[in-house]
């Protein structure tokens, strides 16, 4: 697990990003996620659509944003996280995209506020699968998905221009 | 704002800061308010340009053109958070590194650079708007040209208004740089093998823009006091929104003033009156007005 500051709101607490591989209870916690379980309180991401943690940060950013201005399009921060994930402004297809799937077996998890560790002892006990590093998440990403989704031309395929279009598409969606 | 952010630059229209943000380095582009604006009109044009400048910004950075990449818009705020892009600005470039002003081959190098930057900006229907060699950087890492400040950029497919950027462009290079009618000459030439449809843009070029364009100043108020000033080159939206706003607010006897540098409204009898409730200014050349 890694913990960032956002600088721009240092007092609503860190940002917990989590990475967990051969997750077997996808099916479970998707069905808990839909039930609005208060437990969950996480942003659940499919890592397959997941390519740096400065994607997640710029969606956790921008979701903590919205919620100080009162402008969450969604039930919480946490479902905001996953929603300003993608480039579009349909809900439904944002969660079903970005978030996990019923199949998922890598799983992102970005948690806003709390402690580092009841934050990954909770975490341990939520999912059934390995906790890996925050870095390997670039190793279970699907490219072709990250492109359709941006709607990324086929000709780029530097990494970090990649990344570049990525963080652009989100912070754009706030540009009514 | 942002915390540990550094001023390292103060414009007449934003702030420029850097700043640490989420693990990166950003460029923090901070807006501020005009105190002689009416605080209506203040907002809704620096909403507006914030919102501009960001989809400008990232349009061409979607379509390949080497621009820096957009982090977070804040529009509450009036700030837009960039990549801050490591490397030289051209226009140092060609006054100081002495590579550059003795040797041709770097500089044909860097006009190829800009000609094909530029098309795709244009290919796209981008004006940048302030196209001089103070915008233009060269990247430390790839020595890829980047183009920087969409403060002032705009859609547009006219030709026209494209071959306004070319003649800032041309302008900038006239103005500072050595060898610079060859350079520039470098640049069109990359400019039309990239782009298709360039042969428009340069038959504009040629025969509008020679030395008749004009910077024009538009002014609004009441009674008198200006309440909102800006310097353009077109009549462009802000004049038919000023209009739009003081029209709509109802008040008896507001103006819209419009023409070349230096008019004042003081010189109201050369006020030439077209409607009910505004007034335009005329242009000694030929008269120009705004519809309703």
């Amino acid at each position: 697990m890694q913990t960032f500051t956002l600088e721009l709101y240092p007092t609503r607490g860190h940002i917990h990003i989590s990475f967990y591989k051969n997750v077997t209870n996808a099916e479970e916690l998707r069905k808990r996620l839909l039930a609005h379980d208060q437990e969950l309180s996480y942003a659940f991401i499919d890592a397959k659509v997941v390519m740096d943690r400065f994607q997640l940060l710029i969606a956790a950013n921008d979701a903590v944003h919205h919620e100080l201005h009162s402008l969450l399009k969604t039930y919480n921060v946490h479902s905001e996280i996953v929603y300003n994930l993608s480039p579009t402004t349909n809900i439904n297809e944002s969660l079903r995209r970005f978030g996990i799937s019923n199949s998922s077996t890598s799983i992102v998890v970005v948690k806003v506020g709390g402690n580092a560790e009841e934050v990954k002892s909770h975490l341990s006990t939520l999912i059934h699968g390995d906790e890996a590093d925050v870095g390997e998440f670039s190793n279970s990403v699907d490219i072709s998905s990250i492109k359709k989704y941006y709607k990324i031309d086929n000709k780029v395929t530097d990494q970090k221009e990649m990344l570049d279009i990525i963080v652009g598409s989100i912070a754009i969606k706030s540009v009514s | 704002m942002i915390e540990n952010a550094t001023l390292i630059k103060q414009g007449a229209e934003a702030r420029i800061h850097t700043a640490p943000f989420l693990t990166r380095t950003a460029i923090v582009k901070e807006r501020f308010s005009k105190a002689y604006r009416h605080p209506i009109l203040d907002k809704k044009l620096t909403a507006r340009r914030v919102n501009q400048e960001a989809r400008c910004l990232f349009k061409c950075r979607k379509s390949g053109v080497d621009a820096p990449a957009l982090y977070f818009v804040d529009t509450e705020d009036s700030t837009i958070y960039m990549e801050f892009v490591r490397g030289t600005i051209v226009k140092d470039l060609l006054v100081t590194n002495s590579e550059y002003i003795q040797n041709k081959g770097k500089q044909d190098e860097l006009a190829k650079k800009i000609g094909i930057a530029l098309a795709k900006v244009h290919e796209i229907d981008i004006i940048h708007g302030d196209l001089t060699t103070s915008n233009l950087m060269l990247r430390e890492s790839n020595q890829s040209l980047v183009v920087i400040d969409f403060g002032l950029s705009y859609i547009s497919s006219l030709p026209e208004d494209k071959a306004v950027d070319l003649y800032v462009l041309e302008r900038a290079f006239l103005s500072t740089h050595p060898n610079s009618e060859e350079m520039f000459t470098e640049i069109l030439d990359n400019y039309q093998k990239t782009y298709n449809a360039s042969q428009w843009v340069l038959s504009k070029l040629a025969e509008d823009y020679g030395d008749e364009r004009e910077v024009w100043n538009v002014q609004c108020g009441t009674q008198g006091k200006v309440i909102h000033r800006a310097s353009m080159f077109k009549l462009n939206e802000e004049v038919t929104l000023a209009s739009t706003i003081m029209s709509s607010s109802r008040s008896y006897n507001t103006k819209v003033f419009y023409g070349p540098p230096k008019c004042e409204p003081e010189r109201s009898e050369e006020i030439i009156e077209k409607g009910c409730d505004m007034e335009y200014w005329s242009d000694p050349v030929g008269v120009k007005k705004i519809e309703r």
